[in-house]
């Protein structure tokens, strides 16, 4: 009997889909996918061979699942039954998700999205009705965010802005951040960033190694609420986002503080030109075409990614954080060790800054605390309590 | 086994142990609403089946759930006193339950009873911290009272529907106010989520044991519902799940003044023959899901022959058929604690023109015991019916 089915759902030999299942199940503490649901889905995946390299079954089982939710839900409504359509909504939406993660860019991949998105789109309205749907100016366009206002506050409130890693969404942030914020007296604006979620999959907007862009017309999008109080807004990324929210906090001293929610690999350069026969056999959790797709890499050319990636360094970047910092990881992520974390630790100039480590007998030890996350997110918010918005004069 | 019917990690978390298997998943049901962590509910069963080989499973049970509760209770304590109250409660929501699981199964006695205080302590200083808008109640019952809780529909101006909700063999309000009642506030219900008798608080704390003739129990939820200013007495419904089928059907069959009812999965119709087969197993030693000591406490029974004389009094024949008020039955086709077959036969007794059985198939999901598998399913469905028969009636 497996033992560790919850974080390891497909054996130790299948991380890559281990690994995307759990990001899934993760939503679970928020009512928003069944699990039930997903084991029917891991069992008809593990029927067909449970391998990594066999992208089409990953993405038809998904797949099926979602239209079989989506239809519940298109019947719940067409009854009335409003609030069940939602909650089948928000199911497909996050299936629909998770099967498109495996698919390799083009019109496949597309229209799989399309309907995750169309789904997110008819889900968050009927259970989260005071979500706001936000647009943030950003160069010559905007991205597409969630702001999720503080519950019970009239006057301005203190605001967490949350970038996304490599594959989530704002539509996942904005629960597990946002509710959790949004319970303790803080906004949330949840964005997809450049090479993120809806900003890179509908309107195509690659990531960058000058994050500090989107990090700053973010700022200046929360400023210009009445909602906000811009003394009190911290920068905050989960997973890769760990690169840019250290980045954004060097760079644009106006937010008071950060949360590396996940620390990035301190050399991205070393870990991509290292990993590519990984990526390439399945065997870690990043696919091979999703480094140069995020990056917008013509042709999706590995090596023209890895050029690129010698533009990603934090060295002598973080050095320059001056604003109160915390990092988070877990001892057992899979992904990128604690001691990534460790060094990023080092690296920052803050005169108040933190290093939490989650072990295995406190739970959430794994990559971004995705095993327990409101372990994770519930130490964040108690820390940005105390180190950034109460410091500023309460 | 015919691909309708496999099961996985998820239902048979233990698959050579189905009394561990059906009460971890009642644990497991919980997760979204976040009150547990199935991390910390992996490490359990992973400890557990570490242990398996053990001659008395009811105490590796029982340690192992308790070890988890009083580390997760520990962090809310620590958090409580640095003043972390959001991360404090949310620990003792999972401390609630990881404690009240682990006193399932220990015989009743001192302490069993140590347990439940534990439990209790923690869901209550979750409950207080997280949900607001509820209330911990005493329902007036027999010169006694029952103890509830009374969760208010937020955003609700004037009378509101109500729902009763009565637990099963095993459950407490503590999970239904949660599972059910956030789900019906979302409706405009409010909710009271009941310990009725022989049911968590009420049975433990307050001697009061179950009974066949519970129409006394919902007459006093009824009566306690309609003195309250917030609720529109004449929109009240009942429901209960799991054993709780029974309770809600005989009490729709006698108290009329409830509007519409649910039972959240039937109970056996049969109630003494099944007794008298738990008896039987018992003595070849066959485990089942109960626990051989739940109905003789849960009735207050003097002995075996007294188990099967009160057993022979749950019965809904010639009663469900007093049954007018609109009713919901529900079931899951592969319920392994009460067969399917059960549901139909509570569905043809009753006597109401408006009534509907709703079997949840493995293919659609909620498959399960009362849907514990999948809970938000059942209870979507039985919110909206309420919605439609009871808040907006058609005619």
């Amino acid at each position: 009997m497996i033992n560790n089915n919850w974080t390891h759902h497909f054996g130790d030999k299948n991380f890559s889909w281990s690994n995307a299942t759990m990001v899934t199940k993760g939503m679970a503490p928020y009512g928003v996918v069944a699990l039930g649901e997903i084991e029917r889905i891991g069992m008809n995946l593990i029927e067909r061979g449970n391998d990594p390299t066999d992208k089409d079954a990953w993405y038809q089982e998904w797949c099926a699942m979602a239209d079989h939710v989506a239809k519940l839900g298109d019947e719940a409504e067409a009854k009335g039954r409003k609030l069940s359509a939602g909650d089948y909504f928000m199911r497909a939406g996050y299936y629909y998700y998770t099967a498109e993660r495996m698919v390799y860019p083009g019109e496949l991949k597309s229209a799989i999205y399309a309907r995750a998105l169309k789904y997110f789109n008819k889900g968050f309205p009927i259970r989260y009705p005071h979500f706001e749907r936000v647009n943030v100016p950003y160069e010559n366009t905007t991205l597409p965010a969630y702001f999720v206002k503080a519950q019970g506050v009239s006057g301005p409130a203190p605001t967490v802005v949350v970038f996304d890693g490599l594959d989530n969404c704002k539509e996942m942030s904005s629960l597990f951040c946002g509710l959790e914020f949004s319970r303790r007296g803080y906004n949330t604006l949840a964005i997809d960033g450049p090479g993120q979620g809806e900003a890179l999959r509908t309107q195509k907007i690659p990531s960058r190694w000058d994050y500090e862009v989107p990090g700053k017309a973010a700022f200046d999008y929360v400023a210009s609420r009445k909602d906000i109080d811009k003394s009190k807004v911290a920068i905050m990324g989960y997973s890769f986002g760990g690169y840019c929210a250290p980045r954004i906090a060097a760079l644009d001293p106006r937010y008071a503080g950060g949360v590396a929610f996940g620390a990035m690999w301190w050399d991205m350069h070393a870990w991509l030109v290292r990993s590519q026969e990984q990526m390439k056999k399945g065997a870690i959790a990043t696919s091979h075409f999703q480094v140069p797709w995020v990056f917008g890499i013509p042709d999706l050319d590995f090596n023209k990614a890895v050029g690129l990636m010698e533009k990603f360094t934090l060295e002598g970047i973080a050095q320059q954080v001056k604003t109160p910092f915390l990092v988070v990881h877990g001892k057992d992520d899979g992904i990128i060790p604690p001691e990534e974390a460790e060094t990023l630790y080092s690296k920052l100039g803050s005169a108040k800054k933190t290093l939490k480590i989650f072990d295995a007998d406190e739970g959430g030890a794994e990559h971004c605390q995705v095993d327990d996350r409101q372990a994770g997110v519930n130490y964040i918010a108690d820390w940005l309590a105390e180190n950034v918005f109460a410091a500023k004069g309460k | 086994m015919s691909a309708e019917h496999k099961c996985g990690n998820w239902i048979e978390h233990f698959p050579s142990n189905a009394k561990w298997s059906n009460a971890i998943q009642i644990v497991k049901g919980m997760a979204p609403w976040g009150a547990v962590s199935l991390e910390e509910v992996d490490r359990v069963a992973a400890r557990m089946t570490a242990r398996a080989g053990e001659s008395d499973l009811d105490t590796v049970w029982k340690q192992e759930w308790a070890a988890m509760a009083d580390t997760v209770a520990a962090v809310a304590d620590k958090a409580t006193a640095e003043g972390r109250t959001i991360t404090a409660a949310d620990h003792y929501m999972r401390a609630g339950n990881y404690y009240y699981s682990a006193e399932r199964m220990i015989p009743p006695g001192d302490e069993r009873l140590g347990y439940y205080k534990k439990a209790i302590r923690c869901y209550h200083a979750a409950v207080e911290r997280l949900y607001p808008n509820v209330e911990h109640v005493d329902v007036p019952y027999q010169g006694k009272a029952m103890a509830a809780f009374f969760m208010k529909a937020p955003g609700v101006k004037g009378p509101a529907p109500t729902v009763v909700v009565f637990n099963g063999m095993d459950n407490c309000k503590e999970m239904s106010v949660i599972f059910a009642g956030l789900e019906f506030a979302k409706r405009g219900f409010h909710t009271l989520a009941v310990d009725g008798p022989g049911q968590g608080e009420t049975l433990r704390l307050r001697g009061i044991p179950g009974r066949f003739d519970y129409e006394l129990a919902g007459t006093a939820a009824y009566d306690y519902l309609a003195a309250r200013p917030e609720v529109d007495a004449k929109k009240i419904a009942i429901m209960g799940y799991s054993f709780g089928g029974y309770y809600a059907a005989r009490i729709a069959s006698f108290e009329k003044r409830y509007v519409a009812g649910v039972s959240l999965s039937a109970a056996n119709w049969d109630m003494y023959t099944w007794q008298l087969k738990a008896q039987e197993n018992r003595k070849a030693g066959k485990p089942g899901h109960a626990n051989p000591f739940q109905w003789r406490w849960v009735m207050g029974a003097k002995d075996e022959n007294d188990e099967l004389d009160i057993a022979k009094k749950f019965s809904l024949a010639g009663v469900a058929g007093n049954i007018e008020c609109p009713y919901l039955v529900t079931h899951g086709q592969n319920d392994k604690v009460i067969k399917v077959d059960e549901a139909p036969k509570l569905f043809e007794a009753i006597g109401s023109k408006n009534k509907q059985l709703k079997i949840f198939t493995a293919g659609e999901g909620g498959a399960e015991h009362a849907h514990v598998d999948d809970r938000q399913k059942g209870i979507g469905f039985a919110a909206d019916w309420l919605v439609t028969n009871v808040k907006e009636p058609s005619s």
